[in-house]
C-alpha cells in the first residue's frame, strides 16, 4: 500500500508517497530433498541446537525500479533496492 | 550622430478588428515609421516575408504609400469569410507585414529590417452599432499589448495613431480628442488634428530608459462628456553613444607566488560604459582588447581575458561593466623571478566619437617558491601498543601530517615526498626496523601522510631509535630538501599479534571502545555518539581516529585500505537512510552508520522508553 516517507523508518522528512510490496507465505511446495532432511535432522535434534540452518522462506528475487523522492529541505534522495517486483521461495 | 541607421518602426505589431460588410474604402488602422531627418519621407508598403504567393487576403487590402494609412480595397463579403479554410470558426486572423522604405520599389519582398506585421481579426458579423458599442471600444482597441520602442537620439516625431479609424464613423455624433499625461514632464503630446501621439524631442536612454503615459480619451455627447485612460509603456533603445571610463584605477598590482597554475586568474580592472551591450546580435558596445608588450616571454604566458555584466548606475539607469583580469597560459616554474608590467588597450569600436579606448596596467611580481620545511627536525612520540594486521600488515598508527611551508596553498607545480634512511650501511636488522613507518601522498595532495606501516617492527627490542629523512622534490625543477623526523617509542610492552578488525564493524559503543581496530591512533576504536533526529552528517559511528575519520574526505591513508575508515571512502551503494558525500563515503546518516569492509548500513535502533499513560497516573492518583 501507499506509505509516506516518514513510515519507512529511514529518517527522510518528506511527505511523498510510495507503493511498498512485499513477500510473505509458507514455502513448503517448492521444498526439496534438501530441505526435508535439514528438517528431519533437526526434528531429531541430530544438528547443534545453536548452528540449525534455515527453511527456505519467501523473499523478494526482484526488486521495484529506483525511487526518487524530495524532502522537505528540498533535497532529492533515490533509494534502491526498496520494494518487491517477483517473490520465491529461496 | 551621424550614424545612419534608416526608417524603422516603434512597434513591431499593429492589431485591428474588421467586419463583413465593411465597405471599401474604410480606414482601418495607420502605421507610423520614426524619421532620421526632417527630409526624410517614408513610403510605405505592405511586403511578403518569403518569395511564396502572397496569400489572397492582401489584394483586399491598400496602404497609403506616403500616410501609412491602410484602407479597405473592396466591401468584404460573406462569401470572403467563406472563402478560408476550415470555415468553422466565427473569427478568422488576417495577417500581413508592411515595410517603409526612403523611396519608390516594385520589390514586395520584406526589406532586411524588421517589418511589423499587421494582424487583423475579421469578424463573420457586421460591424456593432452606435447603440451597441461601448465607449472604451471606441477610444481604445481593447487589447493592444505592443509598447512602442524609439530609439535614442533620433529626431521626433509621429509614433502611434490614438484614433480607431476602423470605428470613426460609427458613432457620428460623438466628438471624441485624445491627450495624454505623465507623471513627470516627458517629450510627448497628441496632434489635436491628426489624434497621432507625437515624440517631441529626441530622446536619451542614459536620462531615462523608458516612459509611463496615461493616455486620456474624451468622449462628448450631446449631454454628456466621457473620460476613458489607458496606460501606454514607451520604450527608449539604447545606441553606443558614451565613451567608456574608468571609475578610480587604470593599474591593478598583481603578486603570483605559490598559485602558479595553468588558467589562474588575477587581478580586475573594471572598465564602465553608460550604454548596454546586447547579448544577442552584439549590434553595437562592441569591445576589442589589444595587449600593447610586444616581449615575446609576456605573450606566451599571460593572457588578458574579460567578461562583462550589467548593473543600474545611479537613477536606475542600466550600464555596462566590462571586468577585466590576467590569466596564466601556462604553469609559471617555481624558480621564475621577475617583474613587468602589461598595457591592455580596450577600445569600444562602434563608439563614433574620437575617445572610444582605455588603456588599463597590470603591474606583475612574481615570487620564487621556496620549498622548506619551517622545522629542522620533527620528533613524534609513538606507543609500542600495537598490533600488526595480519593481511595487509597496514596500522596507521602514528598517523602524522607533512607539509612544507604553505603547501596547502600551492598550485600549478607539484612536489613529491619520500621517506628515506639516514644511514644507508645500517645493518638488515636496523634496516627492517625502518619499514615501520611508511608515507603517503594522494596523487591531488601538496602534503603528504606518515602512517605505521609494520606495527610488528615497532615491538620488536631493538627497534628503538626511528630516524628517518623526509625527502621532498619538485617535480620540474627537481629541487629537493628534507627533514629528519625522528619517532620516540615509549616502552609498554607490546600485545600479541592478532588480526585487526575495522573500527567501523561495531555498531554499539561499547563494542567499540573495547576494540583495538585498524588505524587507531591510540590503539582503542572511537565512539562518536550522535544525537540528531533523521539523516545527520552527526550520525553515530566508531572509527579509529575522530579527528580524521568520519570527516567527510578520504584521505592518503585512508585510501591505501578500505576497512580505515570505510565512513569516507566508501564506493558501495550505502543502505538505509542516508546522504552520498560528493565524490566517497556517506555525507550524513540515519542513526547509527556501521560498515562491514565496503558495505555500509545506516539504521536507527529503537530503543523503547517506557510510556508512561493516562492510566498509569490514574493508578498513582487512586493510591494516593
Amino acid at each position: 500500500g501507499a506509505r509516506r516517507g516518514k513510515d519507512l523508518g529511514l529518517g527522510y522528512r518528506s511527505s511523498e508517497e510510495m507503493i511498498f510490496r512485499y513477500c510473505s507465505g509458507p514455502c513448503r511446495k517448492s521444498q526439496t530433498n534438501y530441505d526435508k532432511i535439514l528438517y528431519n535432522l533437526a526434528n531429531n535434534r541430530k544438528l547443534p541446537p545453536k548452528d540449525t540452518p534455515s527453511q527456505a522462506c519467501c523473499r523478494p528475487t526482484a526488486f521495484d525500479d529506483d525511487l526518487s523522492f524530495l524532502d522537505d529541505n528540498l533535497v532529492y534522495h533515490t533509494v534502491r533496492k526498496h520494494s518487491a517486483r517477483k517473490c520465491g521461495c529461496v | 550622430l551621424d550614424g545612419v541607421t534608416g526608417l524603422y518602426f516603434s512597434q513591431n505589431e499593429y492589431i485591428e478588428t474588421v467586419y463583413v460588410g465593411q465597405p471599401a474604402g474604410t480606414p482601418v488602422l495607420q502605421v507610423h515609421a520614426m524619421r532620421d531627418g526632417d527630409t526624410e519621407r517614408p513610403h510605405f508598403y505592405l511586403c511578403s516575408m518569403n518569395s511564396r504567393r502572397r496569400p489572397a487576403h492582401v489584394s483586399w487590402f491598400r496602404l497609403d504609400i506616403s500616410t501609412g494609412v491602410l484602407s479597405l480595397n473592396k466591401t468584404l463579403e460573406e462569401s470572403d469569410f467563406a472563402s478560408f479554410y476550415p470555415s468553422s470558426q466565427s473569427v478568422k486572423k488576417l495577417s500581413m507585414h508592411v515595410m517603409a522604405l526612403p523611396g519608390f520599389t516594385k520589390n514586395s519582398l520584406c526589406n532586411s529590417r524588421s517589418c511589423p506585421r499587421i494582424n487583423l481579426e475579421f469578424v463573420n458579423a457586421t460591424m456593432p452599432q452606435c447603440g451597441q458599442t461601448d465607449l472604451k471600444e471606441l477610444c481604445f482597441p481593447h487589447k493592444d499589448t505592443s509598447n512602442p520602442h524609439i530609439t535614442e537620439n533620433r529626431f521626433p516625431g509621429a509614433l502611434r495613431q490614438l484614433r480607431r479609424l476602423s470605428r470613426f464613423n460609427v458613432c457620428p455624433n460623438y466628438t471624441i480628442s485624445y491627450n495624454v499625461e505623465t507623471e513627470t514632464p516627458a517629450p510627448f503630446a497628441v496632434n489635436e488634428t491628426t489624434a497621432e501621439l507625437v515624440v517631441t524631442a529626441m530622446l536619451d536612454r542614459e536620462e531615462s530608459e523608458s516612459y509611463r503615459l496615461l493616455l486620456v480619451c474624451t468622449v462628448r455627447t450631446e449631454t454628456v462628456i466621457t473620460k476613458v485612460e489607458t496606460s501606454l509603456d514607451i520604450f527608449v533603445d539604447d545606441e553606443d553613444d558614451n565613451a567608456p571610463y574608468l571609475n578610480g584605477t587604470d593599474t591593478a598590482d598583481i603578486v603570483i607566488s605559490f598559485n602558479r597554475t595553468v588558467g589562474g586568474s588575477f587581478g580586475t580592472l573594471s572598465v564602465f560604459d553608460r550604454d548596454l551591450t546586447p547579448i544577442i546580435g552584439r549590434s553595437h558596445n562592441k569591445y576589442v582588447g589589444t595587449l600593447l608588450n610586444t616581449d615575446p616571454w609576456a605573450k606566451e604566458t599571460f593572457d588578458i581575458k574579460s567578461t562583462f555584466r550589467e548593473r543600474k548606475a545611479q537613477g536606475g539607469i542600466r550600464e555596462t561593466v566590462h571586468d577585466y583580469y590576467l590569466v596564466l597560459k601556462r604553469n609559471l616554474n617555481v624558480m621564475e623571478n621577475r617583474t613587468l608590467q602589461l598595457d591592455y588597450l580596450v577600445n569600444d569600436t562602434t563608439y563614433p566619437g574620437l575617445e572610444g579606448t582605455v588603456l588599463l596596467h597590470f603591474n606583475i611580481t612574481i615570487l620564487p617558491v621556496h620549498i622548506q620545511f619551517s622545522n629542522i627536525t620533527h620528533i613524534f612520540p609513538l606507543t609500542r601498543r600495537a598490533s600488526s594486521y595480519a593481511q595487509a600488515g597496514l596500522l596507521s598508527y602514528l598517523r602524522k601530517l607533512l607539509c612544507v611551508e604553505n603547501c596547502q596553498q600551492f598550485d600549478g607545480f607539484r612536489v613529491t615526498y619520500r621517506l628515506e634512511v639516514p644511514d644507508k650501511n645500517a645493518s638488515a636488522d636496523a634496516q627492517s626496523c625502518h619499514a615501520a613507518v611508511r608515507i603517503a601522498q594522494a596523487p591531488d595532495e601538496m602534503w603528504a601522510l606518515l602512517y605505521v606501516n609494520d606495527s610488528e617492527a615497532l615491538r620488536r627490542p631493538e627497534c628503538q631509535d626511528l630516524q628517518y629523512l623526509v625527502v621532498v622534490k619538485e617535480e620540474h625543477t627537481q629541487l629537493e630538501t628534507s627533514t629528519q623526523i625522528q619517532i620516540i617509542l615509549d616502552n609498554e610492552a607490546g600485545q600479541e599479534s592478532q588480526p585487526l578488525l575495522s573500527c567501523a564493524e561495531n555498531r554499539r559503543r561499547g563494542d567499540c571502545e573495547s576494540a583495538r581496530g585498524l588505524g587507531t591512533t591510540t590503539g582503542r576504536c572511537q565512539w562518536r555518539q550522535g544525537y540528531d533526529k533523521g539523516i545527520s552528517e552527526n550520525y553515530s559511528t566508531c572509527s579509529p581516529d575522530l579527528r580524521t575519520c568520519p570527516d567527510g574526505f578520504c584521505d592518503a591513508v585512508e585510501s591505501k585500505d578500505a576497512s580505515i575508515c570505510p565512513q569516507d571512502c566508501t564506493k558501495k551503494p550505502v543502505i538505509g537512510g542516508h546522504e552520498r558525500g560528493l565524490r566517497n563515503g556517506i555525507q550524513a546518516g540515519h542513526g547509527t552508520c556501521y560498515c562491514y569492509t565496503e558495505k555500509c548500513f545506516c539504521e536507527k535502533e529503537d530503543i523503547k522508553e517506557t510510556i508512561c499513560d493516562d492510566m498509569c497516573k490514574t493508578i498513582i492518583a487512586t493510591a494516593l
